[in-house]
């Protein structure tokens, strides 16, 4: 057998495995982005996979941050509790036997209620957590008979291997009520193990336990024991894309009980949560029932100078653990000085014309932020069609790339640091050279739009997305990504477009398209003012993903414009991309479309 | 004690005794003919046809070909890929029905063509059913795996819809445990890759067919790629361990699956057979013996219906 051992300072490492101190020193602080999450209140915490959720999750639990704040476990203002979802029984095939039966709300619940008292007492029978006091141990000895016990036996069980020895610490009675709750958990699975060949349910004759009458009763008592945060306790739900329908309205259901003054619920998930709905039927809305933050819109929206802050900062900390000193990100990651050169060159022509009155926008710098990079890459699109050689190197243009999400930089970096280990086993790596940092993007462009939407494409199973609406989607992408590219090289005033909004009403075919693009990654969605509205109004805006910039050889940086367009030039690009993008190149532009500048950074 | 390895052609005078059940699944792939076309029909007094029902339109060739082969004997088992509950259910009535009318003592199981979900489940159900019945599987070999393509092009399956655990083998979960994903790698990169992106689990161990012991005739240049490339996929995973397996050998895959489930003692540990069916029997017989393992499955979302293999020349036949 071979052990492999990785050294790389952009490994990918789950969150889970990381200790304290190891997560204090990775940990860059983003909840000045995300302060509902360290408020009391529930929320879902929405964005796709290594958006940095479960390291958000990790900072929050009570060990980082006695750590971070150097204080006390009772000094914290909020007790996080870590609660993983990822667990395969939760997708347990047995489980199917109880679907649309009465019984598989109320099992369901237990389930989920016995696997979040393991993760609870899993936390706190931890020894070095709970201060080792004579006092404490009382009281949690008296937790364990006068609340745990009566709580889940309504009455206190006459079984001795309930009771507690004399010697047990407070850490021995937490692991005590962890193992009991570990035990109902599985006595709850053994039953469902018995339903896998029988097509009539048994009798379930084990306890059961639920959020109103169990957990919020045991959680408000574990926060008036001494030594405890006075603040709320914080259960951090990750990954709640794994529950079942079932279970997505059980959980549901808890949010809809607004206990959050003792308990809040923080939950993340990718974009395909089961459901919205409740146990009953009814819905759970934004803001009474919860606060809701999209990840990917934060990031790709106002805040797109925090985000490269935030990367900075990961990248030199990631590189310190590594030994690898006072080296900036930007050091780290160089641009590639010739190009770079090259466009200060053009910048400076456009500043020289601004000085003469010849500029067209209202600051000295605008037009060269504008119109600097396009015009390098159209001229390497001239005669000597040598787009490709466009170098994407250089830690903001990476970036840019990463689209909003940490891991879309991570992975790349990972990528590109094993490949100059590779071409200099020996060395000290202390830049990546822009050839690789070039490859390497463009390749992960690639298979992200090719492989990753032909894997899809290829789809022939009922729970996957039919295969003409991806077709639809592909020839979206390559349409938009076209007409984006013809605009780029245009002489129009805004020419670094990514996104788009509807100057009409979309048709429902092209919001499902549109939606299954977002589902996919393609997209983001954000919004802004309505362009036919003058007594304001938003409407919806479609922001396509960085990471597919390389493959028009389109500018990733500066400020970008949106394109209002119609329905009906979406429904072209949808079917018939190719003969649209003749047309633009051809005709040029369509006339019913018009570009608004959105942001400059 | 290895399977015994013989010409498909042979296979009557190896079999010499008569069987009163045969269970086969009808398949797109032409190999699922290969067993049913070699045995004598005469010796088997009822055979159970297990046939996806979803994927039809692909089946239904090979489908009729083993009603034909088969006739009045025969007996068309209704699954769905999607839905292992109706696999189990119709699997279950029709191995009742064949103990009450006494057509079980002696089971000659075609292991080729079934899902390895499917062919897990029956194994679950035959150990449940028939704990006494006297079983001989038999696997029928591929000369090539996704015909005709260059080395770096082929493929069995493209893209995977849900990972779920396989009926019948839920293991033990524990919540306060890490997972220990032990994954079985064959051709099929992106199904192995989709279940490691699935499942995160805090270690990894890789299994492949050790050098010598395909039942493939050609491939092994495929196999190091594919190898390679679940490799370069888990790289992202600090703790990636591999290990061989003879696939042409269930009673070695069992036991190496038992050393490996030793070393991970103390964490929850899923298994993802998704090499040859010969392996992912031996999987299944490790899952018998520890009973805290859990079985996954990856649905593939379509299948490489007109290139999937080639039938080969020989099979295998083993004792349960």
């Amino acid at each position: 057998m071979t052990k492999q051992t990785y050294n790389n300072p952009f490994q990918i490492t789950s969150p889970e495995d990381l200790t304290a101190e190891e997560t204090v020193s990775l940990f860059v602080d983003v909840f000045t982005d995300f302060r509902k999450i360290i408020d009391p209140g529930n929320v879902f915490l929405i964005g796709p996979r290594g958006a940095g959720k479960s390291m958000m999750f990790r900072y929050l639990q009570p060990d980082c941050q006695c750590l971070a704040r150097k204080c006390t476990l009772a000094e914290l203002p909020f007790l996080g509790v870590y609660v993983p979802l990822k667990n395969t029984n939760f997708a347990l095939s047995e489980l199917r036997r109880l679907e649309h039966r009465h019984a598989s709300d109320i099992l369901n619940e237990h389930i989920l209620v016995t696997h979040f008292c393991v993760k609870i007492f899993e936390t706190l029978s931890k020894p070095e957590l709970y201060p080792v006091d004579g006092r404490n141990i009382v009281v949690v000895r008296e937790f364990y008979n006068k609340t745990f016990l009566p709580t889940l036996f309504k009455t206190s069980p006459d079984d001795s291997n309930y009771q507690l020895e004399d010697t047990l610490s407070a850490a021995d009675i937490f692991a005590k009520m962890l193992h009991i709750s570990e035990k109902l958990y599985s006595q709850a699975f053994s039953y469902t193990k018995k339903l896998a060949f029988l097509q009539d349910l048994i009798p379930y004759e084990g306890p059961l336990c639920d959020y109103i009458d169990f957990l919020i009763p045991i959680l408000s008592a574990l926060s008036h024991l001494p030594g405890f945060p006075r603040g709320s306790i914080y259960l951090l739900i990750d990954d709640a894309h794994w529950l079942t329908e079932t279970q997505a309205r059980v959980l549901n259901s808890w949010v809809a009980t607004r206990t959050s003054r003792k308990v809040s619920l923080k939950i993340s998930t990718q974009y395909n949560y089961k459901t919205y709905y409740t146990s009953t039927g009814a819905t759970i809305d934004t803001p009474h029932d919860y606060s809701e933050i999209d990840i990917a819109t934060i990031y790709t929206g106002s805040n797109k100078s925090k985000y490269r802050e935030r990367i900075a900062d990961i990248v030199k900390k990631r590189l310190e653990m590594y030994g690898i000193e006072n080296i900036t990100a930007e050091q780290f990651f160089p641009e590639d000085t010739e190009q770079e050169n090259a466009i200060r060159e053009i910048d400076e022509e456009y500043k020289k014309k601004h000085d003469k009155g010849e500029g067209k926008g209202h600051y000295r710098g605008d037009d060269a932020l504008r119109y600097s990079r396009p015009d390098f890459i159209k001229s390497l699109a001239g005669p000597r069609k040598s787009s490709s050689k466009y170098s994407y190197a250089g830690f903001n243009q990476l970036v840019h790339l990463s689209s909003g999400i940490v891991r879309h930089f991570i992975h790349p970096a990972h990528l590109m640091y094993a490949e100059a280990k590779a071409q200099s086993p020996e060395a000290l790596i202390k830049f990546i050279p822009t050839s690789i940092q070039n490859a390497m993007v463009r390749e992960e462009a690639n298979s992200f739009l090719f492989s990753d939407l032909e894997k899809v494409e290829k789809a022939g199973h009922v729970d996957a997305p039919p295969k003409e609406d991806i077709k639809k989607l592909s020839n979206l992408i390559h349409g938009l990504g076209g007409l984006f590219r013809q605009i780029l090289l245009s002489e129009k005033s805004e020419r670094k477009v990514f996104s788009i909004a509807f100057s009409d009403t979309p048709s429902e075919n092209v919001e499902h398209i549109l939606d299954l693009g977002i589902q996919l990654g393609y997209f983001h969605r954000s919004t802004i003012g309505r362009k036919d509205s003058k007594s304001g109004g938003r409407t919806r805006l479609y922001v396509l993903n960085r990471r597919l910039a390389p493959i028009w050889t389109l500018d990733p940086t500066g400020f970008a414009a949106y394109l209002f367009l119609t329905n009906a030039l979406i429904e072209e690009a949808m079917e018939q991309p190719v003969s649209l993008l003749r047309r633009i190149v051809t005709k040029g532009i369509p006339e019913n479309t018009e570009i608004v500048q959105l942001e400059l950074f | 004690m290895e399977p015994q390895k013989i010409n498909l052609l042979d296979i009557q005078g190896v079999l010499k005794e008569p069987y009163d059940l045969f269970i086969c699944s009808s398949s797109f792939e032409n190999r699922c003919l290969s067993i049913p076309n070699n045995i004598s029909t005469d010796k088997i007094r009822r055979a159970l046809i297990l046939s996806n029902m979803d994927l039809l339109e692909h089946i239904e060739t090979n489908k009729i070909k083993l009603e034909d082969r088969f006739r009045e004997k025969g007996r068309v088992v209704e699954a769905d890929t999607s839905n292992p509950l109706l696999a189990a259910d119709n699997l279950r009535i029709s191995l009742d029905q064949a103990i009450k009318d006494g057509v079980a003592d002696s089971i000659l199981l075609d292991v080729t063509s079934f899902t390895h979900e499917s062919l897990l489940i029956l194994l679950r159900l035959l150990e449940l059913c028939c704990p006494k019945s006297k079983i001989m599987g038999i696997y029928a070999n591929a000369s090539e795996y996704s015909v005709g393509d260059e080395v770096s092009y082929k493929w069995l399956s493209r893209g995977i819809g849900e990972v779920r655990s396989v009926l019948g083998f839920p293991g033990n979960i524990v919540p306060s445990q890490k997972t220990h994903l032990i994954l079985i790698v064959g051709y099929e990169h992106e199904r192995a890759a989709g279940i490691i992106e699935s499942i995160e689990p805090n270690s990894i161990a890789l299994g492949y067919g050790r050098f010598g012991s395909a039942t493939t005739e050609k491939d092994k240049d495929a196999n190091e790629h594919y190898m390679h490339l679940v490799e370069d996929m888990a790289t992202s995973f600090s703790d990636v361990n591999r290990f061989e397996i003879p696939c042409n050998d269930p009673y070695g895959t069992r036991d190496e699956l038992l050393n490996q489930i030793r070393i991970a003692m103390d964490m929850n540990i899923i298994i993802a057979p998704m090499n040859n069916k010969l392996s992912t029997i031996g999987a299944a017989w490790a899952a018998f013996k520890d009973e805290n393992v859990q079985m996954c499955y990856a649905q593939a979302l379509r299948y490489n219906y007109s290139n999937y293999s080639n039938p080969g020349l020989q099979c295998y036949i083993f004792d349960f």
